[in-house]
C-alpha cells in the first residue's frame, strides 16, 4: 500500500508541486514554514482539494487525475483537523460513533456504533469522558478523540494536521508521547503536518517544503546527515 | 462632577435627543392603542366566534407559511449561500423583492400568476378545475410570499456562519452529502432555523396588504386577525383596539422567545 503523487495544486496564487512515493508501513513527518504547501498537500490526499494537474494513487487505485475524482468520502483516508473539528453539538461517544455508521465505517446501526465507539474509547482511555460535549475537553483530550474519531471508519492513510500546535508548551511533550504510541499501532501510512522539528520524533520520514516544493525528503536519519536549508539544519539540530 | 464606580458610557446629547424622539415614535402609537382599549371588555372581545375563527385561521396559515418557508428556503438559502449557481447575486435580488413590495403590489403580481387567468392558475383551473385566488390557500400563498424571505435571509446567513471544517470532517468520516446535511449540517444551523422560522411565522401572521388582494376577507375563509381588526375598525374601534392588543401580546411573546438569539453569536 503506497501513496503515489505527481502533480501540482493551484491555489490562488500558490502552486504546490509535487513528485512523491511514500511507501507503505511509514510515518512522515512533513516539515515547513506557515503557507510552504503542507496542509494543501494534506488535503489533496484526504480529497479535500483536487488535483490542478497530475495524478494521486493511494493504493494502485488512483483518486485523482485528468478524468476521475474520488471524493474524500469514498477515500479511506482519516484527516484530524488542526482544530480537531470535533462536531460540537455531539457528545465525544456520538462523535466517535459517527464514523462506524457512514458506509466506509460499515454502516452500523446507532447501537452497534455505540458499542463499538465505547470499545475505541475504552482503547485511547477516553471512555470516563464518552458523555462529554467537545466544549467540556482540554486540548489534548480533543486531540485524542479526533484521533479516535478518525481512526473509527478504519482508514489506510491516516493524516494529522498540526497536531499539536493548539496546546500549550507544556501539554505538547505529554501529547507527543501520548500521539506516539497511539501511531505504533497504526499500520497505515501517517503524515503528520508540522512546523516544529521536535515533532520529527514520531516519524520515521521527512519531507521538508518551501515555497510549494519538496526541497528534501527521506528517513530521518538521511536528511539529518546531509540537511539542505533551515529546515532540514534545524531538525539536524534537533536529533544531532 | 459625574459619578464614579459606573462602567457606563457618558452618552452625548445629540445622540440623547434623536435617540429618544426615535423611541417615542415606536412607542406613542402602542401608547394611543392602551388608552384605546376597553379593558373591562377584553375577554368579550377576544372570545367573539368571528375573532376566534379569524385567530384560527391565522394562526393555521401562518403556521403552514411556516413550513413550506422552511422546507423550500433551507434549500434556496443553501443554493445562495454556497454560490453552487451561476448568476446568486441576481437570485438572492430576487429573493429580496417580495421584501420591497408594497403588499397591495404582491397581491396584484399573486392574481396575475394565480388567478383564473394567470400563467399558473390558468393551468391549474383548466387541468384540475383548482381556483385558488378567494381561497385559504390563497391566503397561505400571499403569507408565504410575503414572510419566506425573512427565513431565507437569516438561514443563509446562518449557512454562511456555518465552518466548513464540520461538513469536511463529516466527509472524511465516509458520510455522504445527505448523512452530513441531516446530521452535522442541519443541528449546527438549528439556532438559524429556528430565529429564521419564528420570524416568518411572526410576518405571516401580521399580513394584511396581499392577503386582502389576494385571497379577499371573507369570514370563515380567508379573514385572519388583521383583516378582522381592519373590518372592526369602520363599526367598532374600540374592538379593533381590543383584538389589536391581541397581536402585539403575540408579538411580545416572539420577541422574548428571540431575544437571547441575537445577543448571542453562532457558534
Amino acid at each position: 500500500m503506497t501513496i503515489h503523487i505527481n502533480g501540482t495544486v493551484r491555489h490562488r496564487e500558490f502552486t504546490l508541486t509535487l513528485d512523491e512515493t511514500f511507501p507503505s508501513g511509514t510515518t512522515w513527518a512533513i516539515l515547513g514554514a506557515n503557507g510552504a504547501g503542507k496542509s494543501t498537500l494534506l488535503r489533496a490526499i484526504a480529497g479535500l482539494q483536487p488535483l490542478t494537474t497530475g495524478s494521486l494513487s493511494i493504493d494502485g487505485a488512483l483518486v485523482d487525475h485528468a478524468d476521475g475524482f474520488i471524493t474524500a468520502q469514498r477515500r479511506r483516508v482519516g484527516l484530524v483537523f488542526q482544530d480537531y473539528a470535533l462536531f460540537p453539538h455531539l457528545s465525544v461517544a456520538d462523535n466517535v460513533s459517527f464514523g462506524f455508521q457512514t458506509p466506509r465505517g460499515g454502516n452500523l446501526s446507532k447501537g452497534r456504533a455505540r458499542r463499538e465507539a465505547a470499545h475505541l474509547l475504552e482503547q485511547f482511555a477516553l471512555a470516563e469522558l464518552a458523555e462529554r460535549k467537545p466544549g467540556q475537553l482540554s486540548g489534548g483530550q480533543s486531540q485524542r478523540v479526533a484521533l479516535a474519531r478518525a481512526l473509527a471508519p478504519r482508514p489506510q492513510v491516516l493524516l494529522l494536521d498540526e497536531p499539536l500546535a493548539a496546546l500549550d508548551v507544556v501539554a505538547r511533550a505529554q501529547v507527543r508521547e501520548d500521539l506516539a504510541l497511539r501511531l505504533a499501532e497504526f499500520t497505515g501510512i501517517t503524515m503528520i503536518v508540522t512546523h516544529d522539528p521536535a515533532d520529527a520524533r514520531l516519524a520515521t520520514h521527512v519531507a521538508i517544503l518551501d515555497q510549494g516544493l519538496v526541497t528534501q525528503s527521506g528517513t530521518v536519519w538521511q536528511v539529518c546527515q546531509q540537511p539542505i536549508g533551515p529546515y532540514a539544519r534545524a531538525l539536524a539540530d534537533a536529533f544531532g | 462632577m459625574r459619578s464614579r464606580g459606573t462602567s457606563r458610557q457618558a452618552a452625548p446629547w445629540f445622540l440623547v435627543i434623536p435617540g429618544f424622539l426615535g423611541l417615542a415614535l415606536l412607542v406613542l402609537p402602542l401608547v394611543g392603542l392602551a388608552k384605546d382599549v376597553p379593558w373591562s371588555g377584553l375577554w368579550r372581545i377576544w372570545t367573539d366566534p368571528a375573532a376566534l375563527t379569524a385567530l384560527r385561521i391565522s394562526a393555521e396559515c401562518a403556521t403552514a407559511s411556516m413550513v413550506i418557508a422552511g422546507v423550500l428556503g433551507v434549500p434556496l438559502a443553501w443554493l445562495l449561500a454556497r454560490d453552487v449557481v451561476p448568476g446568486t447575486g441576481v437570485l438572492r435580488g430576487l429573493v429580496l423583492v417580495p421584501l420591497l413590495l408594497p403588499p397591495v403590489v404582491s397581491g396584484v403580481a399573486l392574481l396575475s400568476a394565480f388567478g383564473r387567468y394567470g400563467v399558473v392558475g390558468g393551468v391549474l383551473f383548466d387541468w384540475f378545475g383548482i381556483q385558488v385566488p378567494f381561497s385559504t390557500a390563497a391566503v397561505i400563498l400571499a403569507e408565504t410570499f410575503v414572510a419566506m424571505p425573512f427565513f431565507i435571509i437569516t438561514a443563509e446567513a446562518g449557512f454562511r456562519a456555518l465552518n466548513r471544517q464540520y461538513e469536511q470532517a463529516a466527509a472524511t468520516l465516509g458520510a455522504g452529502s445527505w448523512m452530513t446535511f441531516r446530521r452535522i449540517t442541519i443541528p449546527l444551523m438549528a439556532p438559524a432555523l429556528i430565529a429564521g422560522a419564528l420570524l416568518t411565522w411572526a410576518r405571516a401572521l401580521g399580513e394584511f396588504g396581499a392577503t386582502i388582494t389576494f385571497a379577499g376577507n371573507f369570514q370563515g375563509v380567508t379573514q385572519t386577525l388583521p383583516l378582522d381588526v381592519y373590518q372592526l375598525l369602520e363599526s367598532d374601534r374600540a374592538a379593533a383596539a381590543g383584538l389589536s392588543l391581541l397581536t402585539i401580546a403575540v408579538c411580545i411573546v416572539i420577541l422574548i422567545v428571540l431575544r437571547g438569539r441575537f445577543q448571542r453569536t453562532a457558534p
